[in-house]
């Protein structure tokens, strides 16, 4: 017949072992896990720039000019060699949509020139316009702060 | 005299499951919630909008008005200081403009198929997570940190 003793010994380390190997499973559970979306992550990304333009035109606003040349610079970047850039141009919904469609259109169109204009290969941007398409903030469609320029870098 | 383990006068399995079934439990319940689908997607959000702010934006500084380069020559009129840019080229673009006339002459608002109607004007919509910039002017390594793929 074992003593108590005997037995508490082997099952002390049974149970700590087993404590154990449940307690490294359950770490490998909480570990950090990297959860690609192939459709977002690491495939594209995009800035809202701060571009200007005079009321109800496309001509680019001087105060813009700073910005445009440090885009300018970025994107010729050997970081970002490789990429394409969008140039999107959005409104808010004030108005007729074909014409908030052109004139985003043409607001992009713009900062596409300019930007070729200090060196980015224009092959490698495209301008596109949403007009009110993307709001910013669909629940205050008339709200300016839907009015911008997005420039995307993807491969 | 030797201190006896009140578990070791039970039966082995009746000693041992019950703590390694709680520990189990725990330590399962633990691991599902820190995989779950909204803790997954809050440890790997990006800087989506609009809780993307950038970094706060630097004083105004005062700017010449003159571009620190020549106007390009190859320029539309819209990217050329005090040229062109009118919204006569607006409407004469938007009347170009694949869309049916009632899409087009839609007022203060969006038309109900709107990726239809991005598919018919060629558009892409983009992805990804996007930084705001506005209000300031950003430097160069900014904005490459921010469009760098990741």
């Amino acid at each position: 017949m074992h003593s108590p003793r005997a037995d508490s010994r082997p099952m002390r380390m049974l149970r700590a072992g087993l404590l154990g190997l449940v307690l490294a499973v359950g770490l490998a559970g909480c570990a950090p896990t990297q959860v690609y979306d192939t459709t977002t992550m690491g495939a594209e990304r995009r800035i809202i720039s701060s571009v200007a333009f005079e009321f109800d035109s496309y001509r680019i606003r001087p105060d813009s000019y700073a910005a445009l040349d440090n885009t300018a610079v970025a994107l010729n970047d050997p970081q970002l060699a490789g990429l394409l850039f969008e140039i999107n141009g959005h409104t808010d919904v004030i108005g007729r949509f074909g014409y908030n469609v052109a004139l985003s259109s043409l607001r992009a169109g713009a900062v596409l020139q300019y930007l070729a204009a200090r060196g980015v290969p224009p092959d490698r941007m495209r301008a596109q316009g949403f007009g009110p398409l993307q709001l910013l903030d669909p629940y205050n469609p008339r709200d300016p702060f839907n009015r911008r320029v997005e420039i995307v870098a993807r491969r | 005299m030797p201190i006896s383990d009140p578990l070791a006068n039970m039966p082995r399995s009746a000693a041992t499951w019950p703590v390694a079934a709680l520990v189990v439990a725990g330590v399962l319940v633990v691991g599902a919630l820190a995989t779950s689908p909204v803790a997954l997607a809050q440890k790997n959000s990006g800087p989506l909008l609009p809780v993307a702010p950038a970094a706060p934006a630097a004083p105004q500084q005062v700017r010449p008005v003159t571009p620190r380069m020549a106007p390009p020559s190859t320029a539309l009129p819209g990217a050329l200081p005090g040229a062109g840019g009118t919204n006569q080229d607006a409407e004469r673009l938007g009347r170009t403009l694949p869309l049916d006339p009632a899409t087009r002459e839609i007022r203060d608002g969006v038309p109900p198929d709107r990726i239809g109607t991005e598919r018919r004007l060629g558009l892409r919509e983009p992805r990804g997570p996007a930084t705001d910039m506005r209000g300031r002017t950003p430097s160069p390594r900014e904005i490459v940190d921010a469009l760098a793929p990741r």
